[in-house]
This record gives structure tokens, sequence and C-alpha cells, in this order.
């Protein structure tokens, strides 16, 4: 038996598209990807759904009209990192021999929602009080910016940067050019963050790969999977440093021990910049930099497209948006393109080996509750 | 089964002021607030006041919308190593400080339910 390999691939615009619902969106992408790959769906022997914010058995939902053989499905969730848990479950079981072929789909549609933050759980401690997903990145911002001595201006140029990059990617119709000044003069939403620095709330997508330990039948090359990690969030009650994303770097770590490499053997990454924060602390948790060296970074042109190490040349979930169970697998589409050398304009030179990195957080008492990496190559 | 719900408040007000209240065990000796909720096996749970008074390690004001008032939330440090989140008082003409001092106060939550929060203490840094 050979490892397990992506043979497709598959997405949806990401956009507001109040007239379809998560389950169409989610078709739409299966489709894509099965046709990738050049099989059908009665060749598929499981299906491993990531689903946030949707009503119960939303695979069984999308797959029902899709007239698939009544195999398996699996329903994940896993907050933002549902997409990404479910791919690395799905590895577990083609690594263990039980299905040859699978595929991995997440989605989530936030049209109906009306906007504002993800819907977090009422019971929850810290939510009762008032804590929505902006507020938790804006007080690591304001702890980081203090510690640091930074400018504001550094968090504005990530939201500029991604969203630079997102104009080159046609999925990413919510987005639109902006400039530092425009991003900081945006309505406050929980200082100091402002609305252009936090990923668009109303959008809604889906993403799908096709995983086989099988040859491949498209036309593009098959993707190997050098690591793929989920790991949770430590209970944590004292004095914690809340500008370490302990559990992204923790996950890093194992995730390059996994592939035998390290961060300078990278060609681009897809990162969770739900807020502009959260690159920067993702920057220095992945080792791109050191502790506190991660605005240098940034200004040093090195994680823009044509840099050393482009980080989100899709525009990431600032320019695409987040529909949290769509997000883990569109990166994983959007790493692909790159090695396979179909991702258009945003293409990054010479990619060889790409990561994605998604967290999924949203109850007290942990930095983040799950955190997915995967590492990518031809 | 022996599982059962903690009795007890989460503050507790004294002569010095409002205090927070955090649990450990002997299994788990780290200090936690908010305290345990559920007790397992009977297994003994030993209470400490933790402030009136705390350090501000990082804080937000969130800015609804249109229809809400913006509000703040803070993190606050107490000795010995427990960190509080909840709602950060602000003082008008005053921006909150990290590093500054606060004290624990009585707070009531939206539904009415006695809460507390923090708010600034003038002339301590």
């Amino acid at each position: 038996m050979s490892a397990a390999g992506i043979i497709g691939v598959g997405i949806t615009d990401f956009g507001r598209f109040p007239d379809l619902p998560e389950e169409a969106l989610a078709q739409y992408a299966i489709v894509e990807a099965l046709s990738d790959a050049g099989i059908a769906a009665h060749d598929v022997q499981a299906f491993y759904c990531g689903n946030a914010i949707g009503a119960s058995l939303p695979g069984q939902r999308t797959l029902r009209e899709l007239h698939t053989t009544g195999c398996a499905v699996y329903n994940i969730d896993n907050a933002c990192s549902s997409g990404a848990t479910a791919m690395n479950a799905a590895l577990t079981a083609l690594k263990a021999g039980q299905y040859e072929t699978v595929v991995v789909f997440g989605m989530d549609q936030l049209s109906s929602l009306g906007g504002g933050p993800l819907p977090l759980g009422r019971n929850d401690w810290n939510n009762k009080r008032g804590m929505i997903m902006p507020a938790l990145y804006a007080m690591r911002a304001m702890r980081y910016v203090h510690e640091h001595d930074l400018s504001l201006d550094t968090l504005a140029d990530i939201a500029v940067k991604n969203r630079r990059h997102g104009l080159l990617n046609p999925i990413a119709t919510f987005c639109k050019a902006t400039t530092r000044e425009e991003v900081l003069a945006s309505r406050p939403v929980a200082e100091p963050l402002t609305l252009l620095q936090c990923c668009p709330a109303v959008v809604d997508g889906a993403a799908a790969v096709v995983l086989s330990t099988r040859p491949g039948k498209g036309v593009a090359a098959p993707v190997r999977i050098l690591a793929s990690v989920v790991q949770s969030g430590l209970f944590e009650t004292g004095h914690e440093d809340m500008t370490e994303a302990e559990i992204t770097a923790r996950t890093a770590r194992l995730a390059y021990e996994q592939a035998g490499i390290g961060p300078q053997d990278l060609s681009l990454i897809e990162c969770h910049d739900a807020f502009t924060i959260s690159e920067l602390l993702y920057y220095e948790a992945l080792g791109l930099c050191a502790r506190g060296e991660a605005a240098a970074l940034l200004a040093s042109g090195s994680t823009t497209l044509g840099g050393r190490i482009p980080v989100n040349p899709s525009g990431g979930l600032i320019a695409k948006g987040h529909p949290p169970g769509a997000t883990g697998v569109a990166q994983i589409v959007e790493v692909c393109e790159h090695l396979q050398g179909r991702a258009g304009r945003r293409q990054v030179e010479n990619a060889r080996i790409g990561l994605t990195q998604v967290t999924g957080g949203g109850i007290w008492g942990v930095d983040h509750a799950a955190c997915s990496i995967h590492i990518l190559s031809l | 089964m022996k599982l059962k719900r903690r009795a007890g408040a989460h503050f507790r007000r004294t002569d010095a002021g409002m205090v927070l209240i955090a649990t450990r065990t002997a299994r788990h000796p780290q200090l936690q607030f908010p305290p345990l909720e559920f007790v397992h096996d009977d297994e003994p749970v030993e209470e400490v006041a933790i402030g009136p008074l705390g350090t501000l390690y990082t804080f937000t004001i969130v800015h609804p919308g249109r229809n809400s008032e913006p509000y703040a939330l803070a993190m606050v440090d107490f000795t010995p190593n427990v960190r509080a989140f909840g709602r950060l008082l602000l003082d008008a003409g005053h921006a909150p400080r990290i590093g500054g001092t606060v004290r624990v106060v009585p707070f009531d939550m939206a539904d009415g339910t006695a809460d507390y929060a923090f708010a600034a203490v003038p002339g301590i840094q």
C-alpha cells in the first residue's frame, strides 16, 4: 500500500451567497474535486465533512443528492479547525488501510447569520461576560503592541498585504484593495483592531480534496502529505504569555518533525489570519522568525508574494473570508495549486513545500481549543 | 456516582474589598479561576481568595455597533499566579494602562445576576 496523496481538489467562490445553502456549496466543491481526480462519487469509500456552524448531519445533507453509495460519512466539528481536522482523521484511516479513496470537504454558510462575530457557546464563562473572538485577538494585539512598542501601522500592513494578494485570487470575491490609512480609519471593532483588520464576517464557501492510496487519474500531479498534526489547547489558568501562540508552536514542532524539514525549507504558508495580529503571532510560532521579530519580517517583504516565504498568497482569511468549516480545506487546496503550478497570477515561483495552519477557539481556559497543521509537497 | 456541583459563589465581599474565589485540589494544585464547578468523588476542594487588587495584563474596548454602547474587557493577573477575565469599567477621561493596578468591584451581568468586574485604582501604578 502506498502513502495517501491528494489526487483532486475543488473549491467554490468565497463570497456572499444567501441563496446557496451550505449543502449546495459543498456539492459543487466535491464534484470539482472528483472531476479533478478523474473519478466518480461511487469510487469513494468514505466522506469526511468539516462543519462548524450548520445544523446536524452536514455531510449526509450534502451527499444525498450526489447519489453516493451509502458509505461512511464522518461529521467533524472542531470550530475553525474542522476541515483540517477532518483531513487528519481521513489520513489516519487511509494509513490504517481502512479505505483506499476518500473525500474530505468543509463548508459553512454565514450569510444566514446576518453578520457580526462568529457565534460562540452562550454558557461559556468568558462568553457570558462579553467575550467575542475579535476581543480575544484584540487583547493579544494590545499586549503585543505594548511589549514590542509597535506602531499600529504594522497591524494594518498585514491587512494591506493580504488584500493585495487576494486581488489576484478569483475566488476571493469579497476582496478590495485597501491602504494602511483606510485600514486604520475603518470603524473600531475591538481596540486596537478595526473592521478591515478582521476577516469578513459574512462569507460563504466550501472546499474539497480527494485522498487516495491509489494512483490518480487526473491531469494534475498528486500531492504528498509530509505531515498532518492536530493538537488541542492546554488548560491555562496562570500568568501565561498571550503573545505566544503556544498551540501553534507546539503543533508546528510536531509537524516539522514528522515531515523531516524545518521552516527554512518552506516555499509558502497559508495561515489562520482571522485578524491581523494572528499572522504576526504565527510568523513567530511557525519559526519564520524569533519572538518579537514578526514586524521586521513583515517589513522586509519576505512574506509578500515574490518574497522569500510568501504567507497567505490566497489573500488568507482577511481577503477571502472565513466560513470556518471550509477554511482548513481551502488552505490545502490553495497550497496544492501552487505546488502543481496552477495558481494563476498569484503563483509562488518554484513552490516545492507548503504549510497550512488553522486554529479553532472560543472557550475559556485555553489559548486555542484546536490547531491543525499540514505540510504538503509534490 | 459521586459527582456534584460545588457549592459557593465565585466572589466574596470582605472588609478589604471584593475578592474572587479561586480553587485547587490535591490532584490539580494550580489555582484556577473561575473556580472548579463540579467535584468528583468528594475530592476536597480548597478555596483561595484572590484580590482585591490585581494587575492589568491586557484589555480591549469592544464596539458592538451603532445600537450598543462600547464595553471593555480585561485579563487581570493576581497573586499567586492566577489570571481572571472579566469586564473592565472605564473611567471617563482615563485610558486603561497595561501594568496598572485594578480592583475587583461588584457588577451586574446583563440579566441582573450579581457578578464582578475590574476598575482601575487611581494613583496606584
